[in-house]
């Protein structure tokens, strides 16, 4: 079960998206200057603008220790979306619905309407913050909105036949890192 | 001005590593004006007390990246061309800025931490990255 602040997040995420109230043309549609962007910089742009919102608006809000988690959690997210922008590690779909789930921790506008749209769809909504407090963690929620995602995709195998199973890659500890 | 909004807006497919660092930059040390990024860059580049000038960070920086091995390993065939073309024309006598320019795209290559904050942040509003 949800919390109450993610509950009437999704909620207001939902009238936005069938009114379509988004006001920038850099959030939203994911094009800057009518050039459309590639995934890899949605996925930096989205990240942006949510790492934004918590640092200089709503995480001054948080007591001190959800927002370190928070916080954590974010480094960790830029760490993966660094990653996966380097060697496609982690999967782009898992890492636009974690940060749909961060919208609606924090109350932020949606910009992945499909991701949200299909989630809306399956109902495939993470427990939040509220609820997992120290599970909450990029790890543990990327694992399962992974899991989720590698169910629903071996939902179409069975009927189907076809092998869709994405595999989830375990990040090479030795490449990672900024050098100084 | 807004540092963050200006650099999401200028944000493209090519630029994408570099903005995204630089923004990430900003956030984390809530810089919210050019002077205080330039004041923080200052501080990277004090040595022993003395804020480097212009001449002498760009020598710190060809100094930081002198040695190529290492850096070719964490580049694809395509990417090590584009490096040693930027690290060749270091050599030669191309102004002060083209020589930032190169730097600032050899770090980021190369996954090192951006130095010049303020060029970067003037040269990606200027489309120049």
């Amino acid at each position: 079960m949800s919390s109450l602040t993610f509950e009437r997040n999704k909620q207001e995420a939902l009238k936005n998206l069938i009114h379509d109230k988004r006001k920038s043309p850099v959030q939203g549609d994911f094009s800057v200057d009518g050039q459309e962007l590639d995934t890899d910089t949605q996925l930096s742009l989205e990240y942006i603008n949510l790492y934004n919102a918590f640092i200089n608006d709503f995480g001054e809000n948080f007591p001190a220790l959800k927002y370190d988690k928070f916080r954590t959690f974010f480094l960790d997210l830029r760490d993966a979306i660094d990653a996966h922008i380097e060697t496609g590690e982690y999967d782009t779909e898992v890492l636009k619905q974690i940060m749909v789930h961060l919208n609606l921790e924090l109350g932020t506008d949606v910009n992945f309407s499909s991701t949200f749209e299909k989630m809306l769809k399956e109902d495939s909504f993470q427990p939040s913050y509220s609820e997992l407090k120290d599970r909450f963690t990029f790890e543990c929620l990327y694992s399962q909105y992974n899991n989720t995602t590698k169910t629903e995709s071996q939902g179409y195998y069975e009927s189907t036949g076809t092998d869709t199973i994405e595999k989830y890659n375990h990040p090479d500890s030795n490449t990672r890192g900024r050098r100084r | 001005m807004n540092l963050i909004e200006n650099l999401k807006s200028k944000i493209s497919n090519e630029n994408k590593k570099i903005v995204f660092e630089l923004s990430n930059y900003i956030l984390d040390n809530k810089i919210t004006t050019l002077e205080e990024l330039t004041k923080k860059e200052n501080e990277l580049f004090t040595y022993n007390g003395k804020v480097l000038n212009t001449e002498e960070r760009i020598n710190y920086c060809l100094d930081i990246i002198k040695y190529s091995s290492d850096d070719y390993n964490l580049l694809t065939f395509e990417e090590i061309q584009i490096y040693k073309r930027l690290k060749n024309e270091l050599q030669t006598s191309i102004s002060i800025e083209q020589k930032i320019l190169n730097l600032i795209l050899i770090f980021s290559m190369t996954n090192r931490d951006i130095l010049f904050l303020t060029e970067t942040y003037n040269f990606i509003l200027s489309n120049k990255i």
